[in-house]
């Protein structure tokens, strides 16, 4: 898995704590860093078997809840309990998206640096 | 090399099995075509079986092994366990348990000597963890490579070879649909060996199939990273809140409208067949208690069952064709924003699907549902969905009250379902709001490529699916038909007055009226039937019970098969039909004809559209299913719960009948 280009004090290896969000939150197209949170250990094994791993890309094919994610081929239906749950952090957020996020990240401009 | 079928092993002959296994179990992820290439390899020599100790189905079947050549003998038989597709070997799920035991040699009649893990060429990065995993059981395996031909046109290569010496086992690409592949995955069995993937130092599973995907296919980033546009623009309108919701209505409602179409000539056909066989052997043994046994009691009572074959076979073949498409997966999706509402987990649209089929794998199912309050929750409603063996009572019930407009009576069918997930959903939500208080488990469900359905398959499934419904018609069902014969046919009773005065009018004027003398004397046949029906001990079981079921429209035979269906509702036709039947003329009519001229005791029609509707309504929400709360009791682990089911079921169901047979009344429809 990627690491992160320039490791955050304030952050965690799924992306900058104060940056991530719940999954449910992202918009339809975009890339994340996945970050467990507080997911008890039976859904995080289950999630891990799906193909949906702890500090994984993922891109969301449908937003909102319940939410569609891609994790390489797997798509991954995510209720909205699971959904609010699972916290990430968007490429775009990170210094080096391409770096944090693989090299078919969308570039964003406006990400913010550290 | 990209998308052929080859076979490669790389593994030490010394720990190779050369003699061929006896038993092979076949595990993978779900949704890797592993029943698909299992139906390839077995064809109609499966069954599906149940493990002692074990709720969860397997199917069973067996292989050839061609024998090398310059031996003698036939064809070596080797037994194929197609066991449940699982995501991991070490969760907590029922599936998961039943394939660690049996790899592990733990579960009775379940000692596979070797396994094929079956890997899904378009997501090898998963695919290739599971196989680590599976492989710690330490069976000799054989790889089996599918869905290569999708692979190849995201322009993914397999590497047989390749892939063989990373796992040191034998590796073969092949395709369940074309069959390609499979003779040369048969034939590498006694080469099985236990895979031995070597990991660097310090080097993950992940990592080390990232590796072999690179080495052995071209490169992780090819393997299904990118957009695939298409099935993101589908995806988009089957799994959209407003649009999705309604596709899934149209599929369903086009679903059963097909079904009610395309059944109805088969089931002429049928119910002809056994008229015709009944006409023959009352002729042939006369009308003695042999005789009215088999034409009435077995081949009536079974007609009654086996002409709703053609629906049942037409909904499995249809409902396999869905799944195989991967709609149905979306399906589930869209269904969890409706089920969260009623505080249902995601999961739960599993076991309420299969419950569609039958309660009894439902209830068992609902073991996927890790928290206990969900999974009561779900067992509890379950038996609302609408099972297959309620099939027979909706049809017969909805021809009865729509017999020229076979369109309303699909909709009507069609209304059923909808009844019975609206009572299950309504029930979930009490349950939920009350006794079973608490947060739900949510849902993660995988969504599998789009693909075209497999007619083998479908069509193999509908016969497995067909061939435990015409078990059930010739054991349970039988059983409980001649049970039911006796008691309508015994004691026997003398002619009636009544019926002895119609004769010797219709003796007076024979000679001068011929037709009204044939007349009375069917009208003093039907005097002594009902009287015979009145008596027997049905008869008179029904009548202690009808003043119960009088306020919902039930007569006395009407009162008699509920009760009895009880043991399993789709004996309800072939209970009233015997009921109504007895002492009838010996060639009699088919089944809805002879159902829609039946009568009560009074002489009035038996189906009035109120009784009638009121009956589907009943039948819709009611619990007529024994087996269904033995296993409510198992699963739940308290009959008190298997009591609840009962009560609320039975209860909800009186309830609606009684609105549905006034209502229609206060409207004029009697």
């Amino acid at each position: 898995m990627p690491a992160l280009s320039s490791p955050d004090p304030a952050s965690t290896a799924g992306g900058p704590a104060s940056l991530r969000i719940p999954l449910s939150q992202l918009k339809r197209g975009d890339r994340a860093i996945i970050d467990f949170g507080d997911l008890d250990s039976h859904d995080t094994r289950l999630l891990e078997a799906m193909g949906l791993t702890d500090r994984s890309e993922v891109r969301v094919c449908r937003a909102g809840t319940p939410c569609i994610v891609q994790i390489e081929a797997t798509r991954l239906g995510i209720s909205a309990g699971m959904a609010a749950a699972i916290l990430a952090t968007p490429c775009s957020c990170f210094p080096d998206p391409a770096h944090a996020c693989g090299n078919d990240a969308p570039p964003d401009p406006d990400a913010p640096t550290s | 090399m990209i998308g052929t079928e080859q076979q490669a092993s790389d593994s030490p002959s010394a720990q190779r099995v050369h003699a061929p296994p006896r038993r092979v179990a076949l595990v993978g992820n779900p949704n890797v075509g592993k029943t698909t290439l299992f139906n390839r390899m077995c064809g109609l020599r499966a069954k599906t079986a149940n493990f002692p100790g074990s709720t969860v189905d397997a199917r069973v079947g067996t292989t050839y092994l061609p024998r090398p050549s310059g031996t003698s003998g036939g064809a070596t038989a080797v037994e194929v366990v197609d066991l449940p597709g699982i995501y991991a070997l070490d969760l907590d799920l029922p599936e998961s348990r039943l394939c660690r035991e049996c790899l592990s040699g733990q579960l009775a009649e379940c000692h596979p000597d070797a396994m094929i893990v079956v890997l899904d060429a378009t997501n090898l990065a998963r695919n290739l963890q599971f196989l680590v995993s599976a492989t710690r059981s330490g069976l000799p395996t054989v790889v089996a490579v599918t869905m290569a031909d999708i692979a190849a046109r995201k322009g993914l290569s397999i590497d047989a070879h390749l892939l063989a010496q990373h796992v040191h086992c034998p590796a073969v690409v092949v395709s369940g649909r074309s069959g390609k592949g499979v003779d040369r995955l048969v034939q590498a069995l006694p080469d099985a060996a236990p895979c031995t993937p070597t990991l660097n130092p310090g080097e993950t599973v992940a990592m080390w199939a990232s590796r072999v995907i690179e080495e052995s296919v071209g490169g992780e980033r090819a393997a299904g990273t990118d957009h695939d546009t298409v099935t993101d623009r589908v995806d988009a309108a089957f799994t959209h809140p407003v649009l999705g919701t309604l596709i899934f209505a149209l599929v369903m409602s086009g679903l059963f409208a097909t079904i009610f179409s395309l059944a109805q000539l088969p089931m002429v056909g049928i119910d002809w067949l056994f008229e015709k066989l009944g006409g023959w052997i009352a002729m042939q043994l006369g009308d003695g208690a042999l005789g009215s046994l088999l034409s009435q009691g077995i081949i009536g009572g079974i007609a009654g069952t086996v002409v709703f074959l053609p629906q049942i076979c037409i909904l499995f073949f249809l409902l396999s064709l869905l799944e195989d498409t991967g709609y149905l997966a979306r399906a589930a999706f869209v269904m969890d924003r409706v089920m969260c509402r009623f505080g249902l987990p995601g999961q739960a649209f599993v076991p309420l699907l299969s419950s569609h089929a039958c309660a009894l794998p439902g209830i068992m199912s609902t073991r996927l549902i890790p928290d206990r309050r969900d999974r009561l929750a779900t067992i509890l409603v379950a038996p609302f969905m609408s099972c297959s063996a309620r099939v027979p009572v909706y049809v017969l019930l909805t021809t009865l009250l729509f017999r020229d407009h076979p369109f309303i009576a699909g909709l009507v069918f069609a209304g059923c379902y909808v009844l019975g997930a609206v009572a299950a959903f309504l029930t979930a939500f009490v349950l939920r709001s009350s006794i079973l208080r608490g947060r739900s488990r949510p849902m993660v469900l995988e969504l599998p490529s789009y693909k075209m359905p497999s007619l083998r398959t479908a069509l193999l499934t509908t016969i497995d699916r067909a061939r435990t419904f015409l078990v059930n018609a010739g054991t349970i069902i039988m059983a409980i038909c001649i049970v039911m014969w006796w008691l309508s046919a015994y004691p026997k009773m003398e002619p009636t007055v009544e019926a002895e005065a119609l004769r010797g009018q219709a003796d007076a004027l024979v000679a001068t009226d011929p037709l009204n003398a044939e007349a009375l004397r069917v009208d003093a046949d039907h005097v002594d039937a009902r009287a015979q029906s009145a008596q027997s001990f049905a008869g008179r079981i029904g009548s202690f019970a009808t003043p119960l079921f009088a306020p919902i429209g039930f007569d006395r035979q009407l009162t008699v098969a509920t009760m009895t269906s009880f043991l399993a509702r789709e004996v309800f036709a072939s209970t009233t039909k015997i009921l109504v039947g007895v002492g009838e003329d010996a060639e009699g009519d088919g089944v809805i004809e002879t159902l829609a001229n039946a009568r009560r005791d009074d002489g009035s029609p038996l189906f009035t559209p109120a009784t009638s509707a009121s009956l589907l309504v009943f039948f819709v929400l009611a619990m007529q299913c024994l087996p269904t709360l033995a296993v409510t009791r198992r699963e739940s682990g308290s009959w008190k719960w298997a009591a609840l089911q009962f009560a609320w079921m039975s209860g909800l169901a009186y309830v609606a009948a009684f609105i549905v047979y006034h209502g229609l009344g206060l409207l004029g429809i009697h």
